[in-house]
């Protein structure tokens, strides 16, 4: 199908056409050729010939140029670029010379282990009819029956395997692998980005225990990496391998013309600033390539969206299309991805599950609904059309958030800024002191060992507290492990718990639901969607871990309300500073759905909310809390700018009930009257940004409203608190100054807070169980951390906030900027002294 | 303090306490250390006195035939030739820290019975372990084990390569008694575990108060490295010995075993059905056949047994037989009326006795406990087919 042919239909339609905010072009190129080097086994090359390669693109040739030296070699070019046979020619033209050769390949999920089983396999069949070898392919993971393990550690050549398996599995069973390890050529960690964080910090550690292995059974393979592009990809990469290597990342292959547009959804509400909402707009972009049989793929940030958008899609009558999502089950995504390749489907609604590289062919269109959160994330689903040098469009829908608005104003954030970089600790003590063990258990440590990137101090310090605590004896110099106990069965690399609720409808299972997100996915009388069926939940099993279903046949689905508490269970440790005070805590925090909405479909209008009685899910872990002096808050008021709540005077409730009688109680929005649930009264300009109450409560400023409206009439008026502009900026900071990811650690402010007797509080804490260390990183540092934020923002050219600052500003709102600025100018004067 | 430190404290981990009476394995066991580099061994070794009354030498020459047909192992077993193995480890996984650290051995030297142990104080020293039990066993030709095909040789075999050692211990012939112990006990024990074997069938009881539960001894050992205390592990040389023991009193057993004297099959529990089924399982029919008759006329008598029996009957096309033996207990069981019902139907063509037996399988099959669905639908089908075929 001819691209210009979408885009031009597309912009055909004046009701799309006068919305799109950005049109973004990226031109063509052609794609660069260079011969198949003869330095390839001849083998090799009649293999790749009989494959259809005639040529290979110049990266292609490059990479596997450089790895055949025996240099380690990440590639780093777009997707659908070729990237896999880099690595797959090295291997076959290993196994050319020595049919022993043994390769280990890590992908991070068991989807996308099965999908490179299938795309090696043929490949490997003509290398086999060639050379007559025969090297087996096999996975080894968790599905892997016990029955055939043994014949696989056995015979293996190439394994197809994930880091989890490798940690808990491969390496503490080295010993029944001694013929792989002996003969190990090459690793291949595919999608290496996905490593960053605490998950990273685990996997780096891992790879150090497997090179240690290695060198005991006296290889040393030559590592191939391929990643998606991150801002620091030496430095991300010289932390996951600590070695040498290449970096191959000029994309040689050919590409179509790229376009990207921003498509912000019409206002609904000149006057209040309300547009329509993202969702239904993106369903209706959804429908328009659906009937057009232009096949697209609808990326959305919530496995409820999925659902929303695929009911919406039925209900407009669109055809062959589907949703994806984590909690279908394995069977039914497979299938879907095989589907959605051969072009049976024109249409799939897809959480970020389908950003990974599963082959699912070429698709027209890609739709996204609501920025994704990075830049790195955003380029990846985009990537995900046109996949093979054609034209391609991408449309984002930007949502009403402030970040979505924002880059609604400013794309050049989106096109011109170099993605989000990737970090990790590997020598977070925790992680550390969990592998070391490990790798004790593995094979005695000999403390004259040089163990990567870690000092001798500290490896003597960790060693010394494992004999102390009688894990390990010592014997000349060589530490052993000295208890019956497994290690690596005791840490986990992931947060995630893989425990989960099955759904049942009459019996049958019909899908998954993790752990964490099954009470408010899918509590008692909840409506569960399951690809666009709407289910009533009947029962939910705690014991069983069953969640029972029926058909749902009334019009409205439901929404959780959670609630989230902080309980200080114990204090650690207490600093104070002029400006304020830092707690260091052990907390839990709780999350609870304490109530559900009533939704209905067709008008998005509130039916009912009713309360629930659900055990709450806790959290148990350490954080940091952050509270002002009297003195600062004082400043901050005299600003204009703090947290409290707004003392609207005296008259209020009169002014109120005034404006009500003269809009005849009515939604100025949507037109609903009111009812039992009262209506509020919303300042048209905020009633921050006037000097006087008086001023703001003139009844020409005043509007009434439902609440529904209420909330969307406040987004684009926003003000910023100070203390919520610090949150922000903690938050994107605080990842980089930790090398984590940004979910590993929370920040969240809290204008009255329980922790902080009723005063506004940033609230810092782990995100794994018992705490990582991190929070506590931010409290011992809490200066360093406040001068890298006073840096942020001052270096900063935005003028109000920004989204690398102290937030997106809203249309008609006010940023905290320089409030925040004046306060950490304040803050480090001080601890500079 | 450094922040690691700061890090350590905070884990609240509890010290290690260190025992201040560390006992040497020489102050509990007579025994000798070998030497080599800086790495030594302790070896305890000892000739089995008579009271023991390991009967082995004398009772190998006379194995009898069937057990030739088991394994061809028993056609050149002399008892020079055998080890019995059995190995302490420091795990029960197969993990890459799991090691013997005590391994004994028995055999036969001199006319005497020879038991030695071979255990390291620590675990530098399981390479030289390893290096003198590889020049040990190169001696022999049959090892003899408890489970050892499945635990104690891919473990050592894991551990010589880990060591760097060519010995290759695949080379031996693995006689594992657990296989053989299952025909004979499986029914009768439960389970099969060694001390099982021991105590009910040999009614030998091991001094407790010496012994260490198997479960126990991997950390008995670990505690012995921090401590050095090693009254614990005395424990486990006593516990290895046994084991040793037992492994040849049941190769004892099946070297005399008599299947058609009962009264010593008796004596060892050994279940009757349990080694005529043996007998047919290993290619000996012939020899099952006398054992399931005589066995039909005594009060042993069973379902299983008459089924086999019938079985073995019917290949020689003796229905009239198969059928007297089968109406030994056609009052009671309705597997056994069916079967009748077949024989007649089938091969000796009378209908109505047929239909007959078919009929008392249907109606003994409601007075069992257990409903049998599939049996009662069976006798159904059988009885109006036969009513179809009378009429």
């Amino acid at each position: 199908m001819n691209e210009y042919f979408v885009l031009d239909k597309f912009l055909e339609k004046s009701s799309f056409q006068t919305n799109i905010a950005v049109h973004h072009k990226d031109e063509a190129k052609e794609a660069e050729w260079s011969d198949i080097p003869q330095s390839l086994h001849p083998w090799v090359r009649a293999t790749l010939e009989e494959s259809g390669f005639q040529k290979l693109y110049i990266h292609q040739e490059k990479a596997i140029t450089s790895i055949l030296k025996g240099v380690s070699t990440v590639i780093s070019t777009g997707v659908s670029s070729g990237k896999s046979l880099c690595y797959q020619v090295p291997i076959i033209h290993s196994l050319s010379f020595n049919q022993n050769n043994s390769t280990l390949c890590l992908y991070p999920t068991k989807a996308l282990a099965q999908d490179q089983f299938k795309s090696f396999s043929p490949l490997l069949e003509t290398f086999s009819t060639i050379s007559a070898r025969k090297p087996n392919l096999n996975i080894y993971d968790g599905d892997t029956e016990q029955s055939q393990r043994k014949a696989i550690r056995e015979n293996a050549n190439i394994i197809i395997s994930n880091p989890d398996m490798l940690h808990v599995s491969i390496l503490p069973n080295h010993n029944s692998w001694a013929k792989f390890f002996a003969n190990l050529k090459f690793v291949i960690i595919d999608e290496v980005h996905i490593y960053r964080g605490i998950f990273g910090s685990h996997f780096t550690n891992v790879i150090r225990r497997l090179k240690r292995v290695c060198s005991h059974y006296g290889s040393s393979p030559t590592f191939i990496l391929t990643s998606a592009t991150i801002g620091n990809t030496r430095e991300f990469i010289t932390s996951i391998i600590e070695q040498l290597f290449k970096i191959i990342d000029k994309d040689y292959s050919p590409q179509g013309n790229r376009h990207f547009l921003i498509y912000n959804p019409p206002l609904v509400n000149v006057e209040l600033g309300i547009r329509r909402n993202a969702l239904q707009e993106t369903t209706r972009i959804a429908n328009f390539f659906n009937k057009l049989n232009v096949q697209s793929l609808i990326f959305t940030r919530s496995r409820r969206s999925v659902e929303l958008i695929v009911s919406n899609l039925k209900k407009s009558n669109s055809r062959s299309f589907t949703g994806y999502r984590s909690g279908y089950l394995k069977e039914e995504r497979r299938e879907i991805e095989k589907q959605l390749k051969d072009g049976e489907l024109n249409s799939v609604v897809s959480t970020n599950a389908l950003e990974l590289g599963i082959d699912i062919g070429d698709l027209d269109v890609v739709i996204i609904n609501g920025y994704p959160g990075t830049i790195a994330s955003t380029l990846q689903q985009a990537g995900r059309t046109g996949r093979t040098g054609n034209d391609s469009l991408v449309v984002m829908v930007a949502n009403s958030s402030l970040i979505n608005q924002y880059l609604v104003k400013y794309p050049e954030y989106l096109f011109s800024k170099t993605p989000e970089q990737a970090l990790l600790d590997a020598n977070n003590p925790y992680i550390l002191l969990d592998h070391l063990k490990c790798s004790i258990y593995e094979l005695p440590f000999d403390r004259r060992e040089i163990y990567y990137g870690v000092s001798r101090e500290t490896i003597n310090e960790l060693l010394d507290f494992l004999l102390d605590k009688g894990y390990a004896i010592e014997r000349d110099s060589v530490v052993y492990w000295n208890t019956a106990s497994i290690p690596a069965q005791q840490c986990s690399l992931r947060t995630i718990n893989s425990n989960s609720y099955t759904v049942l409808h009459h019996g049958k299972n019909i899908g998954l639901i993790d752990n964490n997100s099954a009470s408010w996915f899918a509590h008692e009388n909840a409506v569960y969607i399951h690809n666009g069926e709407p289910y009533l939940v009947t029962k939910f099993d705690t014991k069983l871990k069953n969640i029972e279903v029926i058909t749902h046949d009334k019009d409205y689905f439901t929404e959780p309300i959670i609630k989230t508490d902080y309980e200080l269970i114990k204090e650690l440790d207490l600093l104070s500073y002029p400006f304020g005070k830092a707690h260091y805590a052990v907390l839990n925090v709780h999350t609870q759905v304490s109530a559900f909405k009533k939704i209905k479909w067709s008008s998005r209008e509130i039916l009912d909310t009713e309360e629930l009685d659900l055990p709450q899910t806790t959290l148990p872990t350490k954080g940091v809390i952050l509270t002002l002096s009297d003195f600062y808050e004082d400043f901050l008021e005299k600003k204009g700018n703090s947290s409290k709540q707004n003392n609207y005077g005296k008259d209020w409730s009169e002014i109120k009930k005034l404006v009500k009688q003269r809009d005849h109680y009515t939604c100025q929005n949507c037109g609903k009257l009111e009812s039992s649930v009262s209506f509020d009264v919303h300042h048209i300009k905020p009633f921050k940004s006037f000097s006087n109450a008086q001023e703001a409560n003139k009844t020409e400023n005043l509007i009434t409203l439902c609440r529904q409206c209420h909330r969307n009439a406040e987004i684009p008026v926003k003000i910023q608190s100070t203390m919520a502009g610090l949150a922000y900026l903690i938050r994107n900071l605080a990842p980089l100054y930790l090398m984590c990811s940004n979910s590993d650690i929370q920040v969240n402010y809290s204008d009255d807070s329980k922790l902080s007797d009723g005063k506004g509080a940033i609230i810092i804490y782990d995100s794994f169980r018992g705490g990582i260390g991190l929070s506590k990183k931010i409290f011992t540092d809490l200066v360093a951390v406040l001068d890298l934020c006073y840096a942020q923002v001052k270096d900063c050219s935005c003028s109000d906030g920004c989204p690398s600052c102290t937030g997106p500003v809203a249309e008609n709102g006010y940023g905290a900027k320089e409030s925040v600025l004046e306060l950490l100018q304040e803050i480090s004067g001080v601890s500079n002294v | 303090m450094s922040d690691l430190k700061l890090f350590l404290d905070d884990l609240q981990e509890e010290s290690q306490k260190k025992s201040e009476f560390a006992k040497p394995i020489d102050e509990f066991l007579t025994g000798s250390f070998i030497e080599e580099a800086s790495l030594r061994v302790f070896v305890h070794e000892k000739i089995i006195s008579a009271e023991k009354k390991i009967n082995l030498a004398d009772s190998l020459p006379r194995i009898p035939k069937w057990l030739y047909k088991y394994s061809k192992i028993f056609n050149f077993a002399s008892a020079e030739e055998i080890i019995f193995l059995d190995t302490e480890t420091t795990g029960l996984d197969r993990g890459a820290n799991t090691y013997a650290f005590l391994t004994g051995v028995l055999y036969f030297e001199n006319n005497n019975w020879v038991l030695k142990q071979f255990f390291i104080e620590s675990p530098e020293n399981e390479t030289l372990l390893m290096k003198l039990l590889s020049e040990l066993l190169s001696n022999f030709k049959i090892l003899v084990s408890y489970n050892g095909k499945c635990y104690d040789i891919p473990l050592l075999d894991n551990r010589f390569k880990f060591h760097k050692n060519d010995y290759s211990i695949r080379d031996l012939e693995f006689l594992d008694l657990l296989h053989l112990s299952r025909r004979f006990w499986k029914t009768s024990l439960q389970g099969c575990k060694l001390q099982n074997i021991e105590t009910l069938i040999f009614n030998y009881i091991r001094d407790y108060s010496n012994d260490i539960p198997g479960e126990l001894i991997p950390k008995a050992y670990f505690d012995y490295l921090t401590s050095r205390n090693a009254e614990e592990i005395s424990n486990v040389f006593y516990h290895n010995e046994e084991d040793l023991y037992s492994l040849t009193k049941i190769l004892e057993v099946c070297t005399n075993l008599d299947f058609m004297d009962f009264d010593y099959l008796e004596k060892f529990k050994i279940d009757n059905f349990s080694v005529a089924k043996f007998l047919v399982d290993i290619g000996l029919e012939s020899s099952s056949l006398p054992l399931l008759k005589e066995l039909a006329n005594t009060d042993k008598v069973s379902e299983n047994i008459l089924l086999l029996l019938t079985k073995l009957l019917k290949k020689e096309n003796d229905y009239l037989s198969a059928v007297e033996y089968l109406k030994l207990l056609e009052a009671t069981s309705p597997l056994i009326c069916l079967e009748l019902s077949k024989i007649y139907e089938h091969k000796l063509k009378n209908l109505s006795q047929a239909f007959y037996y078919a009929r008392k399988a249907y109606l003994l099959l409601h007075e069992e406990p257990v409903f049998n669905n599939t049996l009662i639908t069976e006798s159904e089908k059988r009885i109006t087919r036969l009513k179809k075929k009378l009429s």
